[in-house]
């Protein structure tokens, strides 16, 4: 008996993805013949408009444009397509141009657009289509034109809503990658930034581009990163979170192993020192490989403030991080294992404020911990207006009302709070989901074993950060392993000036960042 | 794979042994005393019960704060009985619901009975060996009984535990008062070395500090008092801040007087000749002006500062060489902690020997060492 597996059968697959397959002809010369040719692929789209229109010249000659509706930019079809082609072609003079063909003439003389290219085969033609190009053709011309004028409506260059500075800049990465990409070139103005595009998404085609300075990036990194974004084979992708989800190395940690950001001045000093940018088109949030786990601590205000201040708040945000994840474990593994280690007086205030609620201390916690993480989700989901309101009732209204109803004790309110305080205190988002998912462990470890198990999650916690790698670097340089010299911008940050040479943590080629020697009068070239 | 899960099996059976839910406790359901108190029984204490000194039971009284809002008192005092300290602590099963958890009582107090007799060894022993038991416990004495000190009554602080608890930390920090904890009492009967802890007393109806109390080892021998603390601290070394009057005299008449606020340091150096040891004990003090009661001006009397310095040395000088002679004729322990600097030299000689006749025998000088840094003038 033949036995039956969960997968489909290879034939069937085969058969599948032959029938996506367009047959590989070439364009013939009349225009209806070609227009007959992509009936098949165009009839089902109503968002594709074909508009036929005649050049200017005698006899006048049949063409049409083709391409989808508002993802291109109308006034620039009317302005630099249309209108010269109609009223100003100058198909005639071919010769006296010394142009080779009459499509190149059209090209070069009559449309003033400057992305253009040929297509001469039936699945180019398609592909061209659906990738959002203008396609041109021409009766009793093989060749077709296919120019790119992506437009449309998008949104505009907006302040970053998950990163936003006092002193850096307004402008975040927005769905276009053509101009996301601008806006890393506008800041880096270097010739050996390299802007390689692919195609991710068998179905949607994505565009991907791979941003690197060339003498910096390490090439082993580039490769291996260009390779891994190839070997990506899936329908489609909508976000940038896909390709994270497909390059990083250990998909079962929680802790995020490529740098996510929505803020070009943020990408501009990473790829200075060595990393490697990638931006999705469709997507505000650009990534970064390596990734460190510092680099979640940081943000780009620590670079636009002055140098004491920005250590002060870099660790602040380390205590952060540490309250985030432990404060409510701490507080169930002293209250309810060892209570001799907190102060008397301290002591007694929480058995006082614990008299009242029936519950022992691990439910509350949780209780509360479950009631806050739904509520953060509630806030996530709706409009601002009713976020905020939700945010008031939860904070203020719930809070009160657990206590007033003694289901939890002041205690518990206040050191929930502040965890989900600290945890926000992050500027990274994804640091910020991992922190909340590890909350929940941690308590558990503190409910079963008390600070014992408290110390074990810490001990694993750190065994796990520094087994991790991303794209071959270790995670949790330079802590593990120790690199001194990149330890003047992990926990604090030094003065800029001192900052002579680029993170040794990352692979790269050229370690040299700067020659300054000292900072204000002091400040020469080395 | 499987050995990874086999390492975390093992992990887990490790840290289950270790810890687990079974110690689950809620702090509301837990009694914490404040304060706690050791005595010996009194019917330990009649001669008619002629009770051999194994056999001699410990009274254990504590205070414990009463956490529900429907209590009127603040806190209850309860005294329980036993054989040893832990045997003390039994009976409260039979009497509070709550589970009594000794190891957060900031300050425990050995009343001078048991001190003297039994010893506080065996009550160390037992409050160390429970490792909720914090090292930094405040120890002292009760003249009398601990459970008196604990019950007399008290109306500006919480319970007489917080009282006692600021009480000893100020005595100690501006009053030359030595302060003893677990951790220190342990290390100061090491060989060579012996405990010195501070001493309450009831005056009226208030707990005050009388001194400190010395002790051979783990037994209590004597008492030093209020004027003599002072300068065993000092001769001790260990440092504290405190205020000490002078009086000038020029020509059998009062010159100045007044007094000063010092800080205080020692170095010893210890030299041996043949049996003969010399130990020289340079007590460092440096203070400021406090007040002077004369109008003499310090920019118009420039040996002023100098008299006042020399006068302060002279009088310390003269209390420790008073202290010393008490020390080896009357106490014959070492309770300034000099022994541990010759046996640092002659270990495998004297380790047997320091703890008996030792400090009766040697040869101690003292120096003083008095500079005034600030006189409250611009001079």
């Amino acid at each position: 008996m033949k036995k039956i597996t969960g997968k489909p059968p290879t034939d069937d697959q085969a058969w599948k993805e032959d029938k996506q397959k367009i047959p590989d002809t070439k364009l013939p010369a009349a225009l209806t013949e070609k227009m007959q040719m992509l009936k098949p692929y165009l009839e089902k789209s109503h968002d594709i408009i074909s508009r036929p229109f005649y050049l200017e010249g005698k006899p006048p000659l049949e063409a049409v444009s083709i391409y989808i509706n508002k993802v291109i930019d109308d006034e620039d079809l009317n302005q630099h397509i249309l209108r010269p082609l109609m009223l100003n072609c100058k198909r005639d003079s071919i010769k006296e141009l010394g142009s080779k063909n009459l499509i190149d003439a059209i090209y070069q003389t009559s449309i003033t657009l400057t992305k253009i290219s040929k297509a001469n085969t039936l699945p180019s033609l398609v592909q061209n289509i659906f990738d959002g190009m203008t396609v041109l053709m021409f009766d009793g011309l093989e060749e077709v034109l296919v120019i790119d004028m992506h437009g449309g409506e998008f949104r505009a260059i907006d302040t970053p809503p998950a990163e936003q500075t006092m002193r850096g800049s307004r402008e975040g990465f927005i769905e276009r990658l053509d101009i996301n990409i601008a806006l890393i070139r506008r800041r880096l103005r270097d010739p050996k930034l390299v802007v390689e595009k692919t195609m991710v998404g068998r179905r949607s085609r994505t565009q991907v581009a791979v941003l690197y300075i060339e003498d910096i990036a390490d090439p082993q990194i580039v490769t291996e990163v260009k390779k891994r974004i190839n070997e990506i084979d899936i329908d489609g992708i909508s976000a940038s979170g896909f390709i994270e989800q497909f390059i990083e190395d250990n998909p079962y940690s929680i802790f995020p192993q490529v740098y996510a950001t929505e803020r070009p001045d943020r990408m501009e000093p990473l790829l200075l020192e060595g990393r490697i940018g990638i931006i999705v088109d469709n997507t505000p949030l650009a990534l970064a490989v390596p990734a460190l786990f510092v680099q979640f601590i940081q943000a780009s205000e620590d670079y636009y403030e002055r140098t004491l201040f920005s250590s002060y708040i870099r660790l602040m945000r380390y205590a952060a991080l540490i309250i985030a994840i432990f404060l409510p474990a701490m507080y169930i593994a002293l209250l309810s294992y060892q209570p001799e280690l907190l102060p008397y007086d301290l002591l007694i205030n929480f058995s006082k404020s614990r008299m009242a609620v029936p519950f022992p201390v691990v439910i509350e916690a949780f209780v509360m911990e479950i009631i806050i993480q739904l509520v953060i989700e509630a806030g996530l989901r709706l409009p601002n207006q009713i976020a905020q309101t939700v945010g008031v009732v939860s904070g203020i209204i719930l809070g009160q009302a657990a206590i007033s109803a003694k289901i939890a004790s002041p205690s518990v309110i206040l050191v929930i709070s502040l965890s989900i305080i600290c945890t926000y205190a992050l500027p990274s988002t994804s640091m910020v989901l991992a922190v909340r998912f590890l909350r929940l462990p941690m308590m558990f470890l503190a409910a079963t074993f008390g600070v014992f198990g408290l110390s074990c999650g810490w001990i694993i916690i750190q065994a796990h950060l520094i087994s991790l790698d991303s794209m071959g670097v270790p995670y949790f340089a330079p802590l593990a392993p120790i690199r001194f010299g990149d330890l003047k911008d992990a926990f604090y940050r030094t003065f800029f000036w001192k900052m002579n040479q680029r993170p040794m943590s990352i692979p790269m080629q050229d370690r040299k960042r700067q020659g300054n020697t000292g900072g204000g009068s002091n400040n020469s070239a080395g | 794979m499987a050995k990874k899960w086999l390492l975390v099996f093992i992990i887990v059976v490790q840290l289950i042994s270790l810890s687990g839910c079974w110690d689950y406790k809620d702090i509301d359901k837990l009694d914490f005393p404040a304060a706690g108190a050791y005595d010996l029984h009194q019917a330990s204490k009649t001669a008619d019960t002629n009770q051999e000194e194994e056999e001699q039971t410990v009274d254990l009284t504590t205070i414990i704060p009463n956490i529900s809002e429907n209590v009127k008192e603040p806190f209850r005092i309860e005294t329980t009985s036993g054989l040893t300290i832990g045997n003390a602590r039994e009976p409260k099963v039979y009497s509070d619901p709550g589970t009594y958890s000794p190891g957060v009582s900031g300050v425990i107090i050995f009343g001078e009975d048991l001190a003297a007799s039994t010893g506080l060894k065996n009550v160390v022993e037992s409050l160390s060996r429970a490792p909720q038991t914090p090292k930094t416990q405040e120890f002292t004495i009760a003249e009398g009984r601990g459970e008196s000190i604990l019950r007399v009554p008290i109306k500006d602080y919480p319970s007489m535990a917080d009282y006692i608890e600021g009480l000893l930390r100020q005595s100690h920090q501006r009053g030359f008062i030595p302060d003893a904890t677990l951790h220190e009492f342990k290390t100061n009967i090491a060989p060579g070395k012996n405990p010195i802890m501070p001493l309450l007393t009831i005056k009226g109806e208030k707990v005050e500090v009388a001194g400190a109390a010395i002790f051979k080892k783990g037994r209590m021998i004597g008492k030093a008092n209020l004027n003599e603390t002072p300068i065993l601290m000092m001769l001790r070394g260990i440092k504290s801040t405190g205020n000490i009057p002078f009086i000038i005299k020029k020509d059998g008449k009062m010159f100045d007087k007044g007094s000063v606020d010092i800080k205080n340091s020692r170095k010893v150096k210890v030299e041996r000749n043949g049996d003969d040891f010399t130990f020289q004990i340079t007590i460092i003090l440096e203070g400021s002006l406090a007040e002077h009661q004369t109008d003499k001006l310090f920019t118009k009397n420039e040996d002023l500062r100098k008299m006042i310095e020399d006068q302060i040395a002279a009088d310390v000088t003269e209390d420790s060489k008073k202290f010393i002679k008490k020390m080896q004729e009357e106490y014959q322990v070492d309770c300034i902690d000099i022994s541990k600097y010759a046996l640092a030299k002659w270990r495998k000689e004297l380790k047997d020997k320091v703890d008996e006749d030792f400090i009766g025998d040697v040869n101690i000088k003292v120096e003083v060492k008095m500079k005034l840094n600030n006189v409250g003038e611009l001079t």
